[in-house]
């Protein structure tokens, strides 16, 4: 799946987007769409995103070398996006 | 397999029961999967096996992973209705305090994964039940059993049920109990007070702490027959995190029902097997009750438990003869074109609820 290039502005999560931990890994969903199961890199940017974050934010709190990171990261966030979970903050 | 299920359900507590170091052979797995999903232990089956308690082979940790994102997909919907209900509700002016489920989902366990939940249960004041039917109706829900009398929800219902069109069931509460707890307690205290807890970005009123656990008794202890073991787990949830126990206690002396919080407490102990003796349990285990408000719990764990008995048994918790002669008319003889089960065969109920109190 091909996704929307994203900016370098902040995002935040859908305020009726919501979330759940379970064994095999964070279900988020939003309203209107369709239930999502999150990688565990996936599960991780969605935490860091419990507020307003942009891409440097989000890269610069995960525990991995910053070149490496940012390209997966503005993947996820893309499709969080594309799955109507995040708003621009 | 009752006491790996019981096992589950007292998981992160300190339990006597003994964790499963072995997987268990995959019938019985199975029957312990399909009980945990009848029981809503999903959550607390997977916290099992993540902490070790209950082994499992591969496949069986794949089954229990698929069962609790099943659970989680579905409580994301039933949030996703309580915030539109809650919202509409807001938008009316009804006043409204999320029960059981949801709440104690968030405000009661450290972890919310642990705790899954099939509905949603809103309380809200008797004066405006009426109302907040209306919004559910204009909001597709179906009521699943009518008012049987007019007047009759406002004044001695404990509630009633609506299936939205997506499937979810919203029970709507004007009480906490069928019969004659729920009728001799005072609905208005569920309104004095509350606490806040947070799903997506909105705020959500719930019952305050105090009230929260002698609902939760009341939901373990008179809910069904056999005491189900996700209830039982609340209440020791609740217990075991009770700072201070006067305000409870003083809330279960004022409904009159003290023998059923000593009772769901002792229950949820000895069906947990739990070890630690907070205050709650030791008033529990000294608490002895007299006979009238023992034989008032005993209806509710009859293997005759009928609705219409704990309706009938409910009568003298009634105040003032027309009103009583107002609730009897009304169990008894509803009205004929929209009930559910025949007029002959409700008081037929009625007569043999009456014909087992006699007995006792």
């Amino acid at each position: 799946m091909k996704h929307a290039p994203i900016a370098g502005g902040a995002w935040r999560r859908h305020p009726r987007a919501l979330s759940r931990c379970t064994l095999g890994g964070t279900v988020v969903r939003a309203e209107h769409h369709d239930p999502v199961v999150l990688s565990p890199a996936g599960a991780t940017v969605w935490e860091l995103l419990a507020g307003p974050a942009s891409i440097d934010d989000i890269v610069s709190g995960l525990p991995v070398e910053e070149s490496a990171a940012r390209s997966d990261v503005q993947r996820i966030v893309a499709e969080l996006v594309e799955a109507g979970l995040l708003v621009e903050a | 397999m009752n006491d790996t299920l019981a096992m589950v359900a007292a998981t992160g507590l300190q339990t006597m029961l003994r964790p499963h170091s072995k997987p268990l052979d995959d019938a019985a797995f199975m029957d312990v999967r399909r009980r945990a999903v009848d029981h809503r232990l999903v959550g607390l089956v997977a916290a099992a096996i993540a902490s070790g308690s209950l082994a499992v082979t591969p496949r069986q940790r794949d089954l229990a992973v698929a069962d609790h994102i099943a659970a989680a997909t579905w409580v994301l919907q039933l949030d996703q209705t309580l915030l539109d209900i809650t919202h509409l509700f807001s938008t009316e002016g009804i006043p409204f305090r999320v029960l059981k489920g949801a709440a104690v989902a968030h405000l009661d366990y450290p972890d919310l994964a642990d705790r899954c939940y099939g509905d949603v249960d809103i309380a809200v004041p008797a004066a405006d039940f009426g109302r907040a039917g209306e919004v559910l109706r204009s909001h597709g829900g179906v009521r699943r059993f009518p008012e049987p009398r007019r007047g009759f929800d406002r004044a001695f219902s404990k509630g009633a049920c609506f299936t939205l069109p997506d499937a979810v069931e919203v029970d709507l509460h004007r009480t906490l109990a069928l019969g004659w707890f729920g009728l001799a307690l005072v609905s208005d205290d569920l309104f004095a007070g509350s606490e806040e807890f947070t799903v997506g970005d909105h705020r959500l009123s719930a019952l305050e702490q105090p009230t929260r656990l002698v609902h939760a008794c009341l939901h373990a202890a008179l809910g069904d027959a056999e005491p189900k073991l996700l209830a039982l787990r609340d209440v020791a949830q609740m217990v075991l995190h009770c700072d201070d126990i006067e305000p409870s206690l003083r809330l279960a002396e004022r409904w009159r029902c003290e023998v059923v919080v000593a009772d769901a407490i002792v229950t949820s102990w000895a069906s947990l097997g739990l070890m630690e003796s907070p205050p709650l349990v030791i008033w529990a285990a000294g608490y002895r009750a007299d006979r009238r408000s023992a034989s008032r719990l005993a209806r509710y764990r009859s293997d005759r438990r009928l609705h219409a008995g704990l309706a009938l048994g409910g009568v003298s918790a009634v105040p003032g003869l027309l009103t009583k002669m107002r609730y009897l008319r009304a169990v008894l003889t509803p009205r004929r074109d929209d009930t559910r089960l025949p007029t002959r065969t409700r008081l037929r109920h009625g007569v043999q609820a009456g014909r087992a109190r006699l007995r006792r």
